[in-house]
């Protein structure tokens, strides 16, 4: 709100500066954005950026930009694919080319990254929605929130983003694989989004966790799936490939394990891929120390 | 900077036991692929299991009622070696340990393939016995002891035993 507050006053101070300049159709449609008169503000910045003498000028554009930035956030801001959003975007983006002087650049990459943030959570939000059909959605969202991020603000830091995109996207795959276990598909992108965000932060605890899990939970539906019609050389064939996948889940939940806040999930990690590699004196160590944890109130059960 | 809700349920470790599982389908791979003496071959397929509720659950609830010839199994939990109630199968957990020299006493002569699932077990009296190969469940079988039961093991069970 204090921000708003804040570039009403800078649209205004420059208002002041451009009427000397003769912008009157930007400076009309800039106070009738200031009115919340969108309709007429739109009809006016469109006919400012026709005039010969406003549409070559970065502060019309920028007006402009910031007319369709508003008009997103107050009608259109849950719709995904706005034509408010995308005008906005490419207006906002011709006046920073506009803007030799760097005049109007702080609020012109202030309303911009204000869009690219729209965009990454819009990414978020669709990694909940993904189907096989739909899976490559977040990212081509994402890619326009690193592109505009990288005008906006070029000094900023997204590898931070890419892994909360990677990790979002790894457990939706994973959901996806839970669901219909016969997916493996699903399994299989879920862990390398995983690899993805391990890459960059091999520490990373969710992800860890996470990869543990889904590699031991794996072997698990393996041998649930087993039943009469699994001939005795199946079953031990099924069995060698889980105990691969319990083996390769023990590094993640061991580094999980050792190097994050203790939690029950992650004992009950070490426990139960242990007991499944036949471990189960250390098993038993684990659930040792967690039921000692949970008596002295050091962990909630 | 992120605003909107993105709270994903968290992924949670499957707590149900993958070796109990594969104990019980080993089971059942024993009572389908031997040959049972004929005076067992009517009522129920019995397979009784002491000590061990998980692989008596996942018996129960993955192959209760499935066919071994023309009987249908039934999963039974004990709390002692039977003594009333003929098994086919009776599979005894190295948490009950003791209840093998029971059984081999209370059982002597009679066709119930003994199973156990701990080192020296074998040699204690069991027919055939779990061990662990580098983490992976396999089985070693006293062959000469099924036949004093008349129990005859398929080739496709003698084919993956160890020694």
């Amino acid at each position: 709100m204090k921000a708003k507050a804040i570039y009403i006053l800078a649209l205004l101070a420059m208002l002041s500066t451009s009427i000397e300049a003769q912008l009157t159709l930007t400076n009309n449609a800039a106070r009738q954005c200031q009115e919340k008169d969108y309709v007429l503000a739109l009809e006016t910045i469109d006919r400012a950026l026709q005039a010969e003498d406003e549409q070559n000028q970065a502060f019309t554009w920028y007006v402009s930009g910031y007319i369709h930035k508003e008009i997103f956030k107050e009608q259109e801001s849950s719709v995904r694919t706005s034509p408010h959003r995308t005008t906005a975007v490419a207006h906002l983006e011709k006046a920073l080319i506009l803007d030799g002087s760097g005049e109007y650049s702080e609020m012109t990459r202030s309303a911009l990254k204000y869009l690219a943030t729209t965009y990454l959570n819009d990414a978020l939000v669709m990694t909940r929605e993904i189907q096989r059909s739909t899976e490559g959605q977040p990212e081509i969202v994402y890619a326009e929130f690193q592109r505009i991020m990288r005008i906006a603000d070029p000094a900023a830091s997204l590898p931070t983003y890419h892994k909360e995109l990677f990790r979002k996207l790894a457990q939706a795959h994973y959901f996806l694989w839970e669901k219909d276990i016969t997916q493996e598909y699903h399994s299989t992108r879920s862990r390398e989004y995983y690899e993805k965000v391990l890459a960059m932060d091999a520490s990373d605890c969710e992800a860890n966790y996470n990869m543990a899990i889904l590699l031991y939970n794996h072997g698990v539906h393996k041998i649930r799936k087993i039943g009469s019609s699994t001939d005795i050389m199946e079953l031990i064939a099924i069995q060698d490939e889980c105990i691969q996948l319990f083996r390769s889940s023990l590094p993640f939940a061991e580094s999980t394990f050792n190097n994050c806040p203790e939690r029950m999930d992650y004992f009950k990690a070490m426990m139960f891929i242990n007991r499944a590699l036949g471990n189960e004196d250390v098993h038993d160590e684990y659930k040792a120390r967690l039921e000692k944890l949970i008596r002295e109130g050091q962990i909630k059960k | 900077m992120l605003c909107a809700p993105l709270g994903l349920e968290a992924q949670r470790i499957d707590e149900s036991d993958p070796r109990a599982m594969i104990q019980a389908n080993f089971l059942y791979q024993f009572a389908a692929n031997s040959n049972w003496p004929v005076e067992t071959r009517k009522g129920k397929f019995m397979i009784g299991v002491v000590g061990q509720p998980s692989i008596f659950d996942y018996l129960s609830s993955k192959y209760a009622t499935k066919p071994i010839g023309n009987q249908t199994i039934e999963v039974i939990e004990l709390n002692e070696v039977p003594t009333s109630v003929y098994v086919h199968i009776l599979f005894i957990d190295k948490s009950r340990k003791i209840e093998l020299s029971k059984a081999i006493k209370e059982l002597k002569g009679k066709p119930t393939l003994i199973v156990t699932n701990w080192e020296g077990a074998l040699a204690a009296g069991s027919q055939i016995n779990f061990k662990s190969v580098e983490g992976n469940i396999r089985y070693e079988m006293n062959t000469s002891a099924m036949d004093d039961r008349k129990i005859a093991p398929g080739v496709k069970i003698l084919q993956w035993k160890v020694d």
